[in-house]
């Protein structure tokens, strides 16, 4: 990491909340229709009051009321970002691997056969029955994809692991379509969900998917300390007297939470684990607890931004984020295969 | 190994494969036969050579010329396309999982499909195209991502595993390119676009077999020339030149041969996955170890039509594509051969 161009962590978290602040403006003030910046400051300032309930929000013509949507759209965004940039940056550290991404190493599609095989088979509509299926799902693929790669003994490539995320991830594709195809009303809400995208949900989505997340972050930072002494390797760190697999299993569950739950309401969308943790690295070093607090703050930036583009780039048409994001990440995906010693953790 | 021995070898060899070529192509008939024949709806075998010399038997008729009978033969020439394009991109590439459907082509194919179906409106003949076009640009991103990746590893010919990660990135735009279009279709059109995203022999027609026999008139016998070609450069490049080969347009020309094989396929049946995958190290276990263009593209067409039979017959009213059953059976056992790479790499 020589060539790295190294900033003091706190001059990086003050970028990284301003870059927050912008992409969050971005995302509330910019959209597929152009709305003049005063009505949407006028309708931020009724905020509260619609939250609280004195004010119905009535009286809405159309630009208040696409404003009114951009909200819950842009808070999705900040929490699905912030979830798997997070569960990239434990998945890289647990993994020892450059390539962790819950969407490369089929958690995602784990998540998705999980949400279909409840909406499917179990008559599952209630925002959280769908975010448990999405945890047992991801669970599942999780468990699989960390168990196969250890098979044969030694820590997993990064390319191994990638592959068996591979395997994983068309495994869990078939068991979908399976479903999904036997089932109209179940492709009806597949189809939307499964190309990523943060403008579909309503407040109980994010009542259920705020505190999951929560407890993901909480069990990540409480591993993170445990995730730099993996990183020394396992000898040396048992030497320092880390409890391997209690920080393992923290951050393990801690990723499938998080992971889980961001799939859950936004459906599966890539590249944002993968991107983030390593355009951090990059500035700050591989120093686990900063790279996950400010994986907090860059991955919802991310997120924005990609998600304001999809929706300004063709008006009135919308691109998905999911889509928005593979097409930013796979050219930097390529770019880090590219540095054969640059992606060393 | 002296010069005797080596043909010693070889007549031995071309022995055993005429013999397992033979047998394979039995296999398939008889897969073909029990599919045409056998199911939910049966056929006698006499009454099925009274429809195929022309008489009319009311239903039966209907349901062999027009379901099953070009089912069972568009399963059979697309399965020999996956099976034979997997053959030619291992001898290539040379490591096992590096097949088009792990590399992405064919996830570019039906991007290129699904696109023009929905963009442009194309139907037939102009659906393969757009596949064509679309296996095209992913194997082109692949290629230009890599031969920049391998300044050092892409001299031996021999291409590594950050080649298989290009194309798993490339898959993952395709893929992208296929559920945001599947997001925009009607409702009625969405389910016919998910059976094909999943791959499946149901929309078999014969313009769409004719299309894929058209294709592989041209590109069986041009596939098996160019793996005989590709004999020497398995020697080592350097050894490959001094005996006079040229590998690099060789490699091209192959690697081409198979993404024409794999699009055309991809755009008759959709990306079924894992044929490719399967067939190549099954028919090189049953050939002793050598990959055989031919067997592997038999193999294949074995696979895809019992794979429809299976979807088709064994889930009661459920009748799965066969793209589900080949993904249910190839993620393990793509998982089996990098555990089993993993394990020849340490010992």
């Amino acid at each position: 990491m020589s060539r790295s161009l190294r900033v003091t962590p706190w001059v990086t978290l003050a970028v990284a909340v301003i870059l927050l602040i912008a992409a969050t403006a971005a995302s509330l003030f910019w959209g597929s229709r152009s709305i003049d910046p005063g009505t949407v400051a006028t309708v931020l300032g009724r905020l509260p009051g619609i939250l609280t309930g004195q004010d119905s929000g009535a009286g809405a013509d159309m630009d208040t009321a696409v404003v009114l949507n951009r909200i819950p759209r842009t808070v999705t965004a900040v929490l699905v970002g912030a979830a798997l940039a997070a569960a990239g940056a434990g998945m890289q550290g647990v993994s020892r691997n450059p390539l962790g991404d819950p969407g490369l190493l089929g958690l995602s599609s784990g998540a998705a056969a999980g949400v279909v095989l409840a909406l499917g088979w179990l008559g599952a509509h209630s925002s959280w029955q769908i975010a448990l299926a999405a945890l047992i799902g991801c669970t599942v693929a999780a468990g699989l994809v960390f168990g196969l790669s250890q098979i044969g003994g030694g820590a997993p490539t990064p390319i191994g692991l990638t592959l068996s995320g591979a395997a994983v991830n068309a495994g869990f594709v078939a068991v979908t379509s399976a479903v999904v195809l036997t089932n109209q009303a179940v492709l009806e809400r597949y189809r939307y969900w499964n190309v990523g995208s943060v403008s579909r949900t309503d407040t109980g989505d994010l009542a259920t998917a705020a505190p999951l997340v929560l407890i993901g972050v909480a069990l990540l930072l409480a591993g993170a300390s445990g995730l730099n002494a993996m990183a020394l390797g396992d000898e040396l760190a048992h030497g320092l007297g880390v409890d391997l697999g209690v920080q393992r299993g923290l951050v393990f569950v801690g990723i499938v939470v998080l992971a889980g739950s961001a799939t859950a309401i936004a459906g599966p969308i890539a590249f944002v684990g993968l991107l983030v943790p390593h355009a951090i690295r990059r500035v700050v070093g591989g120093d686990y607890r900063w790279l996950i607090v400010l994986s907090l703050l860059l991955g919802p930036a991310l997120l924005l931004v990609a998600d304001t583009l999809g929706r300004v780039v063709a008006p009135p048409q919308e691109i998905y984020v999911g889509i928005t994001t593979v097409v930013l990440g796979v050219p930097v995906l390529l770019a880090l295969l590219r540095r054969r010693r640059g992606v060393t953790l | 190994m002296k010069a005797a021995s080596v043909q010693t070898i070889r007549r031995r060899q071309s022995h055993r494969g005429r013999l397992l070529l033979a047998s394979l192509l039995i296999a398939v008939l008889v897969m073909m036969g029990v599919r045409v024949l056998l199911g939910q709806y049966t056929v006698t075998l006499p009454d099925f050579f009274r429809i195929l010399a022309g008489e009319r038997i009311p239903g039966a008729t209907f349901i062999v010329m027009q379901d099953k009978l070009p089912r069972a033969l568009l399963g059979a020439a697309a399965g020999l396309a996956f099976g034979m394009a997997g053959a030619l991109f291992r001898t290539v590439l040379r490591n096992p999982l590096a097949s088009p459907d792990v590399l992405g082509i064919n996830a570019g194919a039906a991007a290129g499909a699904v696109a023009s179906i929905y963009f442009l409106g194309t139907s037939g003949a102009g659906v393969a195209w757009a596949a064509l076009v679309g296996a095209l640009v992913a194997a082109g991103l692949i290629a230009a991502a890599s031969t920049s990746l391998h300044a050092g590893a892409g001299a031996s010919g021999i291409v590594g595993e950050r080649f298989l990660l290009a194309g798993i990135g490339v898959g993952a735009l395709g893929q992208a390119v296929v559920v945001g279009v599947m997001a925009r279709l009607s409702t009625q059109n969405a389910q016919g676009a998910a059976v094909w995203t999943a791959g499946s022999l149901n929309s078999s027609t014969w313009d769409r077999l004719v299309l894929v026999l058209a294709v592989l008139v041209v590109a069986v016998p041009l596939a098996v020339i160019l793996h005989r070609a590709m004999e020497p450069a398995s020697l080592g490049k350097e050894l490959a030149v001094g005996l006079g080969s040229r590998p690099g347009l060789i490699q091209t020309g192959t690697l081409g041969v198979g993404v024409l094989l794999a699009a055309v396929a991809t755009a008759s049946t959709g990306p079924l996955s894992f044929v490719a995958l399967l067939a190549t190290p099954i028919a090189a276990a049953l050939h002793g170890g050598r990959i055989s263009v031919p067997a592997s593209g038999a193999v294949g067409a074995l696979i895809v039509v019992s794979a429809d039979m299976v979807g088709a017959e064994m889930f009661g009213d459920a009748r799965l594509p066969a793209g589900v059953i080949t993904g249910a059976i190839g993620a393990p056992v793509m998982l089996w051969l990098l555990v089993k790479q993993r394990r020849g790499a340490q010992s």
